[in-house]
């Protein structure tokens, strides 16, 4: 259990600190819960969990500073006890979507620590001393990160059999209901996404995507058999356009918003070119008569 | 070294090569920039780090344990906030703003200092607006919609093409991005900025996030209902009478459900109580899960 706490501490650990380096997006549960399924020793359950995950935390992006929850430590806590205890993704979301809520309040308070330093920075500068400047720079993300390997050791050493008994008293009819609820929360991150590109002029491109992507099928065949002696062919509709393809498309679409922009820009100005000197030209008759 | 190019309708003039020294430059910002997240506060956001950031830069120009540094490092504390991606080309301009600075100094010629504050403010709401539209619109969800697939049948292409598709290009805009600052010069953005080209590319990238986010919309939001009523020998299929109406219409009502009401009220966790409290409802009447 030690080792599987210290493997959840770092994995938390690192990546919040990849979070901010260079803001990789290693904070994704695609990413972040596949790395920590590997270390706890089921890789292909933790990829496939992070998937899930993935879809259930879509819409959840940190935008100007705001962070409407910290589905980064949800999603690992949810993954790690769901794989340390063998149980599947209902258990995982039953868990991460209230410990990601609680990791914003963590998230706020240690800001507001990090806030509270501020001054000190000033006064060290005041102060002339520039080295304090980067030992206190260096000192206050040193702490901040290590808060968050404490955070997931211990919860996973001195937590996992309180969850066990926990999750062993869900009854089946609400595990089932949070799957349900699983398929229904992506459609709370596109509106949040929806909400920070939105606007009235460019709104129909989002119902061409939604076309796109929902309304061509073809029969993919998945089963044959011999049925009074003639084949009997099973299918099941597919999608016919992934999102690389609509996303092929989408590129196109975009280039030609752009070049039209820019066309614009240059329209007016030469407008503007136009009119100045057929102002000038004009004056010039005035003057000439 | 100094060329002069002809763009389309502007002429500029721009380095076109950088002396060793600057190229050295680009690699250093390009690495310290990495760095930017590492002390956001309430109070200025980024704005500690990016005097930390300068720290080598202010003393390459003014000297170590100088007045002049000092000062230029109290400049370089006020608040702060960006895209992080499209940093390095912010740093690059200040950068050669304050060597500006310094041979005016040097030749007693007079430099507005409160120019290089004015530009910082200027820049970091259009490149805040433009990157987020590239990096969470565009770039994120590209690289989900690709990833996903994978990484739904286990396989480690999904977490390592997600890796890639996303940090690629984040990679090669901060790089870029440090050396056309550098080549730039502030001039040249500043044009750029009331010639309105960086509002196109925000709108294109902006066309392209709400594609993808319409076909994730149809392809993850997997939202059915199982009701199955049989009225004796004739069977009643909910999902399949409403697939005959349009495929996916659940998915885009909840979406669109949601969005309107984050629209109007912005409390997206609302939206995630009434999903929990619907899915509960809907498993229990045996119309879902």
């Amino acid at each position: 259990m030690i080792m599987n706490a210290l493997i959840v501490g770092l994995v938390l650990m690192f990546t919040k600190f990849f979070d901010w380096w260079g803001n990789t997006m290693f904070q994704r549960p695609i990413i972040c819960v596949a790395v920590l399924g590997a270390l706890l020793g089921h890789p292909k359950e933790g990829i496939i969990l992070a998937a899930q995950l993935e879809l259930v935390f879509l819409g959840n992006v940190s935008l100007g500073g705001v962070m409407p929850s910290d589905f980064t430590l949800g999603s690992i806590f949810g993954a790690a006890f769901a794989l340390l205890l063998g149980k599947d993704l209902a258990t995982a979301v039953t868990l991460a979507l209230p410990l990601a809520a609680l990791g914003t309040l963590l998230y706020s308070s240690m800001k507001i620590a990090v806030t509270s330093l501020v001054p000190r920075f000033e006064k060290l500068l005041e102060e002339r001393n520039i080295k304090g400047f980067k030992k206190l720079w260096i000192l206050q993300f040193s702490v901040f990160h290590l808060c968050y390997f404490l955070l997931g050791f211990i919860c996973i050493w001195a937590g996992t059999d309180a969850v066990k008994a926990f999750v062993d008293i869900i009854p089946a009819w609400v595990q089932k209901s949070m799957t349900v609820a699983s398929t229904m929360l992506p459609a709370l991150g596109m509106a949040l996404l929806l909400k920070s590109l939105w606007t009235k002029e460019i709104c129909p491109y989002y119902f061409l995507g939604f076309g796109l992507g929902a309304f061509f099928f073809y029969n993919n065949v998945t089963g044959a058999a011999l049925a009074d002696n003639a084949v009997k062919l099973t299918s099941a509709p597919t999608k016919m356009l992934s999102l690389v393809q609509i996303s092929f498309i989408g590129a196109a679409v975009a280039a030609l918003i752009i070049f039209r922009e820019l066309q614009k820009i240059k329209d007016e100005r030469r407008l503007q070119s136009v009119s100045s000197s057929a102002i000038i030209d004009e004056s010039e008759d005035f003057f000439n008569d | 070294m100094t060329n002069t190019t002809t763009g389309t309708d502007t002429t500029v003039t721009m380095k076109t090569k950088l002396n060793p020294q600057q190229k050295k430059m680009v690699g250093s910002v390009f690495w310290r920039t990495m760095w930017l997240m590492f002390c956001t506060s309430y109070t200025k956001q980024q704005g500690t780090t990016f005097g930390w950031t300068m720290i080598p830069y202010l003393e390459d120009i003014y000297g170590r344990e100088t007045d002049e540094f000092y000062e230029a490092m109290s400049r370089h504390q006020d608040f702060f906030n960006t895209t992080p991606g499209m940093s390095p080309f912010i740093f690059s301009l200040v950068i050669s703003m304050e060597q500006e600075r310094k041979s005016a100094m040097n030749t007693g010629r007079e430099f507005d200092d409160s120019s290089i504050e004015a530009l910082k403010v200027a820049l970091m709401g259009p490149f805040a607006g433009i990157g987020d539209s590239i990096y969470s619109g565009a770039l994120r969800i590209i690289a989900t919609g690709i990833a996903l697939g994978f990484s739904q049948m286990g396989s480690w292409l999904g977490p390592i093409l997600f890796a890639l598709i996303y940090n690629v290009p984040n990679v090669l805009i901060r790089y870029f991005g440090a050396s056309y600052g550098l080549k730039l010069g502030s001039t040249y953005i500043a044009n750029a900025l009331a010639s309105g080209a960086l509002k196109a590319f925000t709108k294109g990238f902006a066309v392209l996030g709400l594609i993808m986010t319409g076909a994730m919309t149809a392809q993850y939001v997997s939202f059915k209902t199982t009701y199955v009523a049989d009225f004796g020998g004739a069977t009643f299929n909910l999902q399949g009478v409403l697939d005959q109406i349009m495929p996916g219409l659940l998915p885009l009502a909840i979406t669109m459900a949601s969005f309107f009401y984050l629209r109007k009220k912005n409390k997206p966790v609302t939206v995630l109580l009434v999903m929990f409290a619907a899915a509960l409802v809907l498993t229990v009447l045996g119309i879902c899960g």
